[in-house]
């Protein structure tokens, strides 16, 4: 059972209290509650079968759910109210949009419906294609769209009718690489110019890094961890987090002590150090985890008693596979502890001779194996 | 090591006819077959037109080329007597009452496959429906018909009229229909109708405005099926006809009676049997034009 | 493939968007009733018919065999002997033809035109008069007709030959250009279906043209080929029109005796002969049935066309 508050001054613009779904046998949603702030850019970030995008529909208003106390919409309760008369809309992901209508018609539909004339519709559509950078494709039809266009009209088809709340359902998951990266950035600027809070849904944690104001992590319909980008980029709550958010060194061993925010661990022969970022520290002697992104281990020629000391971890280390990746190397270094892995930007800082690698305390979080309630 | 594979050979389009022929004999043996029977359904109707503008057609030899049938037909003169002569308008009670059964079947062909057509793409178990819709394309028509007739006025003691005919007409031309409808319904994507209810739309507005739009081609399909099924409907008419007297039953009896008004049928056959191809044409035109 | 949110749902319909349907579960409910009182109802109230017996128009609640034995004695055995055997005959030649055909369409032509002209050729027929399609074969085929001349001059016969029409061959003749159609479509469709991965796995592990079909394309063309086979032979059993034109009353097939019934009020006899032909329909409905379960059935199929 989780529970997120904003804590913000002012009312949230959602609230979904207590939200449980199941689909036939399957657990969908566990008791999950969300609260999101007016104009912010939040991100329900997760693999899939997490619930974040039953969580969405429910939202949207697509998929009633089993079982919940609460749904709001910018002060109004619409909990028993359907879908079509709720004040928020959806980008999806395969873009639905109507093969029978024209682009023009299609980002007009939602203003069709309520009642606006044909003048004031074509002058709002075609500001939505401005600011979708579609200007002069109000005549297209559907099918002579490429990819990303299809997706760009199905979010000005969303953001004409001025919701309350917009939501993304990985809107920018069918689109090729280097379309995505550019939408990313667009997608950020137009939540900027618009000041609707968005609602984003993906699996990629690049994504929810590069757009988000906050990321709410889900895995199993549960809310693992929720706050800023840094909060789950630099203190993961426990080693899923850790492991989801990209970290590629994650070492276990067992809690020597917690003080002042931070956390010695002893693993093997060696004591360890890092900055605590697992909530309620579990008792001594307890199974912890180190973790330590790749480009934060440095290499040494130097024997790792020399480099150890005040702030630094340091570990013996020999030579494994060197990976190439273009922008850097990959260094693969076998220790007695286990396997880790060096990012190398730099060329120049690559090392022969290499005896030990090691890293800042600082640059490194100790957090729980698992949550401390598992569900 | 590969497998020696048995494999056609390349058709090199500069091959004499005569060798390709022998290489790939199965495949144009199989054509060949198929096309000769179509020959077997496609001349007798060719000969048909040919036959209703000759003058002795009863020989089966197209002759001197004349109208006379289908004067004869519409206007009716005193040449030949007998009660059976279809002149004197005789066709066009008949004509009238299969063009009101066959807008009557359209209308509700292409109701009933619409609500029927729109709901059952959602349906998880959809086969057990399927199969009781297209029983009658099953059950022969003589069959069906009499049940329905023994049902309805032997067993309930209902009078047969326009209304059982209808029904006959309906429940024959309705799995065609249906099957119409369902080739482009199950095509139908769903989620286009959760994309409308997101932007406001409410149930009749979902349905009104985006489903039935992208339907349409079925929608048209179906009626066209009805009204074509319809109007040539027969076995069905048999039993269900209550005294009325559609025209394929009028050529039917005619056609049954041995003696010289046969020749008119050919003309009145003719007539529909062109109808009804250039009304296909249209259909599969207009079905065709609407996929893109 | 669509995925619909609402499949992952337990239930007939499913959750999601489902119960917001614009009435759409009460019209399917209702004119699958009505559907039923129609149709169904009725089918099986023949049946039930058949057992009983009727003075005049009234029914007598006696339930018996009457109507079979006296159906049986009236030369039922025979007529049905013979309906059956001529439906078969044609069916299997239907089947024989139109197989190779349906393959050659659906994987060996390659004129798109060609394509085209074929299925409406082969559409057309459904919509036209069944009496106008054979009406034409009885001038032809008559002593003096067409057929019988040309064979006296090229010097292929010495004398018109008396059975090109109502005879037995005639019947035949024209029940194979009635029913083929419907032989053909079904075929196709499932031929159509099968993915040409297939076939192209099958030539490159070694089968030839003949193992190719034996192996792959018959099994996976079943349901076709059943459905062809449904969609033929019983409506055969049925069929009104060219018993009487080609057969002219000397090959009487059920059809006939039908009608001839229920003018002389023998509707317990009719019953009796329309349950029996009923009874063949469903063996075979069952046999489908059967055939479709390991495609995922008659939905699937539908589904699988959208490819």
């Amino acid at each position: 059972m989780s529970d997120v508050t904003s804590g913000a001054r002012e009312a949230p613009i959602l609230e979904v209290i207590g939200a449980t779904h199941r689909f036939g046998e399957v657990l969908a949603l566990d008791n999950v509650t969300l609260r999101a702030r007016r104009g912010e850019f939040l991100t329900l970030l997760g693999e899939s079968g997490s619930g974040k995008t039953t969580l969405l529909r429910i939202t949207a208003g697509l998929e009633r759910p089993t079982q919940v106390e609460r749904i709001s919409i910018d002060g109004e309760d619409v909990t028993h109210i359907p879908a079509n008369k709720r004040n928020c809309t959806t980008v999806f992901q395969h873009y639905a949009l109507f093969p029978h209508m024209s682009v023009g018609q299609n980002i007009e539909y939602g203003l069709r419906l309520r009642g606006q004339s044909k003048g004031e519709r074509r002058k709002n559509a075609e500001r939505a294609l401005d600011l979708t950078r579609l200007a002069g494709l109000y005549d297209r039809r559907v099918h002579q769209l490429s990819g990303g266009q299809r997706q760009r009209v199905a979010l000005a088809r969303a953001i004409v009718t001025e919701p309350a709340i917009l939501l993304l359902d990985e809107p920018l998951g069918a689109l090729d690489e280097k379309l995505r990266v550019d939408m990313q950035v667009e997608l950020k600027d137009l939540h900027e110019r618009l000041g609707i809070t968005f609602i984003y849904v993906t699996h990629s944690q690049e994504e929810a890094l590069t757009m988000s104001d906050r990321i709410i992590l889900m895995q199993y319909g549960d809310i693992v961890q929720e706050g800023p980008p840094t909060d789950l980029f630099d203190r993961p709550l426990n080693q899923f987090v850790a492991d989801f958010m990209g970290v590629e060194n994650l070492l276990e061993g067992s809690l020597e002590s917690v003080s002042d925010g931070r956390a010695k661990v002893r693993i093997g022969a060696h004591m360890l150090g890092g900055i605590w970022s697992g909530g309620d520290a579990p008792p001594a002697g307890s199974q912890v985890c180190i973790a330590v992104r790749a480009e934060r281990v440095r290499l040494s020629n130097a024997g790792a008693h020399e480099r150890q000391g005040d702030g630094i971890n340091s570990l013996p280390c020999r030579s494994g596979a060197t990976i190439y990746k273009g922008k850097y190397v990959d260094r693969i270094l076998d220790t007695d502890i286990g396997v880790l892995k060096a990012r190398i930007w730099d060329r120049d800082a690559d090392i022969s001779d290499l005896a030990s690698l090691w890293w800042r305390e600082d640059e490194c979080a100790v957090t729980q194996m698992v949550a401390a309630e598992d569900g | 090591m590969t497998a020696h594979v048995d494999m056609p050979p390349v058709l090199s389009s500069r091959m004499p006819l005569g060798q390709r022929i022998a290489e790939n004999w199965s495949a144009w043996g199989s054509a060949a077959l198929g096309y000769i029977v179509l020959g077997f359904i496609y001349f007798p109707i060719l000969w048909l037109v040919i036959l209703s503008v000759s003058a002795e057609p009863l020989t089966g030899f197209p002759g001197d080329w004349t109208l006379q049938w289908y004067d004869d037909m519409f206007f009716g003169s005193g040449q030949r007597e007998g009660e059976a002569y279809g002149g004197n308008f005789r066709i066009v009670k008949p004509l009238l009452l299969s063009l009101l059964l066959a807008v009557i079947t359209s209308v509700a062909c292409m109701s009933a496959s619409l609500a029927v057509g729109s709901v059952l793409p959602r349906i998880r178990r959809r086969g057990p429906f399927l199969m009781t819709f297209l029983l009658p394309l099953m059950v022969p028509g003589i069959v069906a018909g009499m049940s329905i007739f023994l049902f309805f006025r032997v067993g309930l003691h209902f009078k047969m009229g326009l209304w059982s005919l209808a029904l006959a007409h309906f429940i024959w031309a309705f799995p065609f229909a249906l099957l119409a409808m369902m080739v482009v319904a199950s095509r139908f994507d769903q989620r286009l109708l959760e994309a409308a209810s997101d932007l406001g739309a409410s149930k009749w507005e979902r349905f009104w405005q985006i489903e039935v739009p992208i339907l349409k081609p079925g929608i048209f399909a179906a009626g066209f099926f009805g009204f074509l099924l319809s109007f040539n409907e027969l076995p069905f008419s048999i039993f269900m006809r209550a005294g009325q007297t559609t025209l394929p039953l009028y050529l039917w009896i005619q056609s049954g009676a041995h003696n010289t008004s046969v020749p008119l049928i050919f003309a009145m056959s003719t007539l529909i049997t062109i109808a009804s191809i250039f009304l296909t044409f249209v259909a599969i035109k207009v079905g065709f034009s609407e996929k893109k | 493939m669509t995925i619909r949110h609402g499949d992952r749902s337990g239930g007939l319909f499913g959750g999601g968007l489902l119960p917001q349907l614009p009435g759409g579960i009460w019209t399917l409910s209702g004119f699958t009733t009505f559907w039923f009182l129609g149709v169904v109802l009725p089918l099986i109230g023949i049946v039930i018919f058949s057992f009983l017996q009727t003075k005049g128009v009234k029914i007598q609640w006696d339930w018996s065999f009457t109507a079979y034995e006296k159906l049986f004695f009236y030369g039922g055995g025979n007529l049905l002997e013979r309906t059956i055997r001529i439906a078969a005959t044609m069916t299997v030649i239907e089947l024989l033809l139109a197989f190779p055909f349906a393959l050659w369409l659906a994987k060996g032509a390659k004129n798109n035109t060609l394509k085209l002209i074929t299925f409406t050729a082969l559409t057309v027929p459904f919509f036209l008069s069944p009496v106008a399609r054979v009406i034409v074969w009885r001038s032809v085929m008559s002593i003096q007709g067409l057929v019988n001349t040309a064979l006296l001059d090229v010097g292929i016969v010495s004398e018109p030959v008396e059975w090109l029409i109502f005879s037995d061959f005639a019947v035949h003749l024209g029940l194979l250009g009635q029913y083929f159609p419907a032989m053909v479509w079904p075929i196709f469709l499932s031929i159509s279906l099968i993915d040409n991965e297939y076939l192209e796995a099958s030539k490159d592990l070694g089968g030839n043209r003949w193992r190719t079909l034996y192996h792959i394309i018959l099994p996976l063309s079943l349901p076709g080929i059943v459905a062809g086979i449904v969609f033929c032979f019983v409506p055969m059993l049925g069929d009104t029109v060219v018993p009487q034109q080609m057969g002219g009353g000397n090959v009487l097939m059920i059809s006939h005796n039908v009608y001839n019934m229920i003018g002389a009020r023998n509707f317990t006899m009719a019953a009796a002969l329309a349950t029996i032909v009923l009874g063949i329909m469903l063996a075979f409905q069952v046999i489908l049935w059967a055939a479709l379960r390991p495609m995922g059935g008659l939905s699937n199929v539908f589904a699988s066309l959208n490819r």
